[in-house]
Parts: structure tokens; sequence; C-alpha cells
């Protein structure tokens, strides 16, 4: 399988995590969505050296991934390739920031440390959540929650299509790789002379496909927005959801629970 | 003006490049009810001729819908009234699901959800794909996929049906399953194939397209067995009347 392919089948992946059945998946796609963008927001406003308040945020990822069933590893097979960057946004803290905070027996531990791991914990429990959200809600219900909080219709609209032709893009890019590579036996990639002739020749493909993609929706009624009769309504459990997670957040936030955990024991 | 027909062509062109008219001139009249087959080589104009009945592609001279000219005051109650069923299933099906899909039309033409879950309903049951409800487009087969696209369509409960090589990559059991739901489709029919066997099976009324235009428009039965006929325009008589040659 070609690397195209592969893409292809890991947005595939996400669409199928997204239509199990779980306590988690039955909820509302705006009560998902508020929870997580709250949740994104309390765990990026702790202080950069605030790592033991930050820590208990855990929970809420944990427990999605325990209640919907959804793999833990697969979340960190899919965060691979976006870990890398995180690590990169905070690489030169522990050289600035040498200031030192503490010793762990012969180390000392700086502010700059501190601060690296707070950020790199930031950044993947903020992806964690992200994950949680488009693994237990379909692209069409995040993006009906998104029109139910009355972002205008043509960004939740153009949202929704670029993911539908980004998949698109992978199967012709998929199709172009297979007939390429059946016939450069021996080499790996595509040889830097054909590069422009191929990114031309998908581009004018994945065009043409999506003009009749296009027609194929003016032909059934659309006229620029998408109707999603077939949302649940709001039940009180979503509101008990919302409600919950956000009394949780705001303790964690405002109370460190590893300092009141570990005062317990002292 | 025929008030039975449902579809009118007078006159009409199109060209993809100046200079260079793909359909010329071209008149013809399709009644309520009739299943006509339109058949002719390759790049005559078959796929082009049903872009123009829909407002896909603009036109010269006249083409009337259920007696509206199509044009883009006109489109949407005519779009609303046709199902199009494209060449390339993969083109058709953009929704996550079989589902999804079907919904598609009924949901943006307002519908409710209890009108919108019959008409799918009715739909899949048509077809025999009640089976596929709620399957995920990219784990279909080719088959079930193209009979997937005409229960999209049928969702619509559409007065027109438009075909663009219907029978195209499907195994004999498909295309059989395929012959067999045309049969039973009482909608007004106009399908564009290069399966001529197909064709002498499901429709009454052929449209044979030449390079210069229309060459024959009649019985299915007399311009298909007419081999120098079908010859001349580059195809071959069908092959279930090949042996009576």
């Amino acid at each position: 399988m070609n690397q195209m392919a592969w893409a292809m089948r890991e947005l595939q992946q996400m669409d199928e995590l997204a239509v199990e059945n779980s306590p988690i998946h039955s909820r509302h796609p705006l009560a998902k969505l508020l929870v997580t963008v709250f949740y994104i927001f309390t765990v990026v406003s702790f202080q950069k050296y605030d790592l033991t308040g930050l820590i208990p945020m855990i929970l809420y990822p944990m427990l999605l991934f325990a209640v919907s069933g959804i793999p833990v590893r697969l979340c960190f097979q899919k965060l691979r390739f976006i870990l890398p960057l995180v690590c990169v946004a905070g690489i030169w803290n522990p050289f600035l920031d040498r200031t030192v905070a503490g010793v762990i027996g012969n180390l000392a531990v700086t502010g700059g440390m501190i601060s690296f791991i707070t950020l790199l914990v930031k950044g993947i429990f903020t992806l964690m959540a992200s994950f949680l959200l488009i693994a237990t809600t379909s692209m069409e219900k995040i993006c009906y929650a998104l029109h139910m909080l009355h972002l205008p219709d043509v960004m939740v609209t153009q949202a929704l299509m670029t993911y539908r032709y980004v998949s698109l893009l992978l199967q012709e890019a998929g199709t172009m790789m297979n007939a390429y590579m059946l016939r450069a036996p021996g080499q790996k990639g595509v040889h830097h002379r054909a590069w422009g002739s191929f990114a031309g020749q998908l581009l004018l493909r994945s065009m043409d496909r999506a003009q009749e993609l296009y027609q194929s929706m003016q032909m059934r009624g659309f006229h620029g927005a998408f109707y999603y009769a077939d949302v649940e309504k709001f039940h009180t459990a979503d509101t008990c959801y919302i409600i919950f997670w956000g009394m949780v957040f705001l303790l964690m936030r405002y109370m460190n629970l590893s300092e009141w955990i570990g005062s317990l024991f002292l | 003006m025929d008030t039975q027909l449902q579809i009118e062509v007078a006159d009409a062109s199109f060209s993809y490049e100046k200079e260079q008219p793909v359909i010329r001139n071209l008149t013809f009249g399709i009644r309520r009810g009739e299943a006509v087959g339109l058949i002719g080589a390759n790049g005559v104009g078959k796929s082009t001729i049903l872009k123009m009945l829909t407002g896909l592609l603009e036109h010269e001279g006249s083409v009337r819908m259920f007696g509206m000219e199509v044009c883009r005051e006109h489109l949407s109650e005519i779009r609303r009234r046709t199902g199009y069923v494209f060449q390339d299933s993969d083109n058709q099906l953009f929704m996550p699901t079989v589902y999804d899909d079907l919904a598609f039309a009924p949901r943006n033409y307002g519908m409710s959800r209890e009108e919108t879950n019959a008409r799918v309903d009715e739909a899949l049951e048509r077809t025999g794909i009640t089976h596929l409800k709620h399957r995920q487009n990219y784990k279909m087969s080719g088959g079930e996929k193209r009979m997937a696209c005409i229960a999209v369509v049928l969702a619509m409960q559409p007065d027109v049906i438009l075909m663009d090589e219907p029978s195209i990559a499907l195994d004999p059991y498909n295309r059989r399953t395929l012959i067999r739901t045309l049969n039973q489709m009482p909608e007004t029919k106009l399908i564009a194939s290069h399966d001529l066997d197909m064709i002498l099976e499901t429709c009454g009324r052929v449209i044979l397209m030449g390079t210069e235009g229309i060459r024959a428009d009649g019985d299915a039965e007399e311009i298909l067995k007419d081999r120098k006929l079908l010859e001349s325009c580059r195809l071959e008589l069908p092959f279930c009347l090949q042996g009576s040659r």
C-alpha cells in the first residue's frame, strides 16, 4: 500500500471510529465540542511551571478512552507526526531558562526543563482531547455543532467540503502513485523530474472529480448549506455532561489536586 | 407544444471549444413513461446531452424539461424532478454512509425526518439493498455502489431519470439485477450506454447518435437489428442478436 493509500486508510479509520456505539458517542455533538474547547482552554491556561497542577487533567482523556472503547495506542499512532512539532516549539526553553528550580539527586532541574515538559504535556493533552472529539463525533456532526453555535454557514460548509475533498485528493494521488510505481520498479518515491507533471496532473484530475462531485450535489438540491435532519435533540444527560466536566476542569484549574493528594499522605 | 412531452430538445447545440461543436442542431422529444436508450460511439456527445438536459452545461437552442426552458430561473424545479445517475459512482456517493447519501436530497428539499426516512427505506427496498443502509461507501463493491447510486436518485422520487452508463463495470449478476430494477421503474428514463444488450432489454425506443447528430430514432429492436446502420456508427449488433446474422 503506498503512502497515499495509507493516509486514506487512516482517514477512513477515523470515520469508522466516529460511528461506533458508546455513552460518549451518543452524547450530543455540541456538548462534546463545548467540553473539548473548555478543556483545551483550561489546559493552555496553566502557568508554565505548574506541572503538578496540570498532570491531573489527564483524567478527562483517560476516562473518555475507557468509556468510549477507543484504544489509547491509536491516539499516539496518530499523534506521532505532530508530537515532534510540539517538541520543537519548546526545545529552546532548557537553554534559555537555566534558573535552578529544584534538585533531584544530583540533577539540577531548571525552570527551562519544567516549562519544556509542561509545554509537551499541554500539547499531548490538547491533542488527545481533539483526537477524542474527532474519534467519537463524525465530521458532519461536528459541523452541525458549529452551525448551532451560529458560525457562518459559509465557513462550516467550507470545513465540511474541505474534509471531503481531502479524501478525494488522496484517492487520486493514491491511484497515480500506483500507476507510477508499476512503471518505475526499484525507484523510491517519485523522481524529481516527474514532480512537476505529477503535481499538475493531480491538480487537474482532482479538480475534474471535484467538479463532477459538485454537479452531483447540485443535482440533489444543494445550494450552499448542509441540512442536518438526523442529529439527536439535546437531552438532560448532555447538559449534565457539560456541567460535570466544566466543574471538574475548574476544580483542577484552581485547586492543585496533586498537592492535595500528596498532603493526604504527609 | 405537446404537453405529454417531458423532454423537448429543439435545435440544440453545444461546444466545449469554439469552432468544434459536439452537439449540432439536435432535436428530439421524450414522452412521460418512455424508456429511451441513447447510444452511439465514444465522443458523439451522449453524456453531454444528459448534462445539457439538467443545466450542468449551457447550451444554444431550446431545451425544455417538463415544459420549462432549462435556464437559471427554472433549474431548481427541473433538478428537483430529475434524477441523474453519474457514470462514476464515486462522484455520486460523497457522504459517509449509504443512508446519508440517500437522505441528502430529501433534506435539501426541506423534508422532515420522518418523510426522509420513509423515502430512504422505499428507495432501498426498490433496489434491493436495504442491508446496505448504514454501510460506509468506501466499503462497498462496484455493483453495490451502482445500485446505491440508483437508490440515491429514487429517494428524490423524480419524474425523469437520466443514466450515464449504468451497467459499466458490473459483473453479470449485478448487471442482471440492474436490468430487473430498471424494468420495474415506471419513471421516464433516458439511458446513455454502450451496453446494447441492456438497452434492448430495458428500452422500447432508441436514439442512435452519429458524429453529425441523430442517425436514427425509433423502435429499439428495429434499430438494434440493423447491422449496417450500427456499423456505420462504429457500433455492433448486440451480442444476443449476433447469432442471427
